[in-house]
């Protein structure tokens, strides 16, 4: 991302592949790609980028009669305009120098840079954390090889309250036209997590209207744990604990459905990891209890109740098994 | 389904990768060697990390432009 204008080029850098459309002037037709905790790919397909294509050549060849329909497309300016300027951006004399396979900006750097940024301010709030929520947390499913044809309504969900049906195709949302899902979650984005009222114009049979979905406070939750950018949040844990095998269970003497995490790796360079070893932390110690709770199934499922549950300064209760001796441990977690 | 070079015609299109420069020139840029996504390297219809003239051949053509963001291996 080094050099690249973070005015222009908004969208989830937390996605492994992502694509903009834009006009030669600067105008954005939309954005596609989508991820989630289900896979990479979950929500994409090249059919729907097909379509997606498709739709905006049709903006395009209706460009500039549309424009104030664009106009929220693009996000409103930045204090900075490149990953170098970014305040929250480490490291940024290595980076800096010229480009090579150590010292580049991968694109979930921009968030992490927001979220270090956000944390040192004193401004660390959930809802920033709650990026490019999607439609379905608004109860709609939208068909991944089409992005804009509506698979499902939720039961009881804000849209099925708005009159929304399966079958129904997105055409606008807030007055920004569709090409994606993405374009979706857009518009989602820019929206507050308290009570929102979003207005989704969908076409049936020939017919187009407008429905109004009312969100309820918290609407934006939604699992994270698959963002690159969560690793770097304050606290920064380092250390490994994926989920043991049944195989490595059975070796354990641990029940083969058992959920437990194996300590196999703890990083020099990490605060908390050493801290950890300082308190007694060992590889090979197998946890079982993560804050009084059984432990989540898996690294990233960790690192995930960590962050949503504890910030730098506070401590982590652990228990862990070693030779068949369950051992409490207390983590002290650094940013 | 495979990815169709006809429907990229419509677009002048740039790729950007997550770990080059922007203001490299595609003629020399290495992105193009790293990358090991065939569909791509065989391709001369891509513009690597520049902006400026994907903007440039979008004016000369009247295409919009597809900017693509991806990991580099």
């Amino acid at each position: 991302m080094k050099g690249v204008d973070l005015n222009l080029f908004q969208f989830d850098h937390d996605l492994n592949w992502a694509a903009m459309f834009i006009n030669a002037d600067g105008t954005i037709y939309g954005r596609y790609g989508t991820q989630s905790a289900a896979g990479p790919d979950a929500f994409n397909s090249i059919e729907s980028l097909e379509k997606a294509m498709q739709r905006v050549l049709k903006l395009h060849a209706a460009h500039p009669r549309n424009q104030s329909s664009l106009a929220g497309k693009r996000g409103k300016d930045r204090s900075y305009r490149t990953a170098l300027e970014m305040p929250g951006m480490k490291n940024k004399d290595r980076l800096r120098g010229p480009t090579n396979r150590g010292n580049c900006i991968h694109c979930h750097m921009i968030h992490d840079a927001e979220n270090l940024h956000a944390y040192r301010a004193g401004k660390m709030d959930w809802d920033l954390l709650w990026r490019y929520p999607y439609p379905n947390n608004l109860g709609i499913e939208i068909d991944p090889d089409d992005g804009r044809l509506i698979k499902a309504i939720k039961r009881d969900s804000a849209a099925e309250k708005a009159g929304l049906l399966a079958g129904d195709e997105v055409i606008a949302v807030k007055g920004q036209p569709m090409i994606s899902i993405a374009d979706f979650q857009w518009v989602l984005h820019n929206l507050p997590n308290t009570a929102v009222s979003v207005t989704v114009t969908s076409k049936r049979g020939d017919r187009t209207a407008d429905y109004k979905v009312a969100a309820k406070p918290g609407w934006k939750k939604t699992d994270f744990s698959w963002r690159g950018s969560l690793w770097a949040m304050p606290p920064q844990v380092g250390i490994f604990f994926p989920q043991m095998k049944p195989e490595e269970l059975k070796k354990a003497g641990l029940p083969q459905d058992a959920i437990a995490c194996r300590v196999t790796y703890m990083a020099n360079n990490n605060q908390t990891a050493q801290a950890a070893k300082r308190a007694g932390l060992r590889l090979k110690d197998i946890v079982v209890e993560l804050d009084g709770l059984p432990v989540p199934p898996g690294h990233r499922a960790v690192n995930y109740y960590i962050k949503q549950n504890f910030r730098p300064g506070q401590n982590l209760p652990l228990t862990v098994l070693r030779n068949g001796r369950r051992v409490k441990l207390s983590i002290p977690l650094h940013e | 389904m495979p990815f169709s070079r006809t429907l990229l015609r419509p677009f002048a299109i740039i790729l950007t990768g997550l770990f080059a420069a922007a203001a490299l020139h595609a003629a020399d840029n290495p992105l193009k060697q790293t990358l090991t996504d065939m569909n791509a390297y065989y391709a001369n219809h891509w513009i690597y990390n520049d902006l400026a003239a994907a903007r440039a051949e979008a004016r000369r053509t009247g295409k919009p432009i597809f900017v693509t963001f991806r990991c580099v291996p």
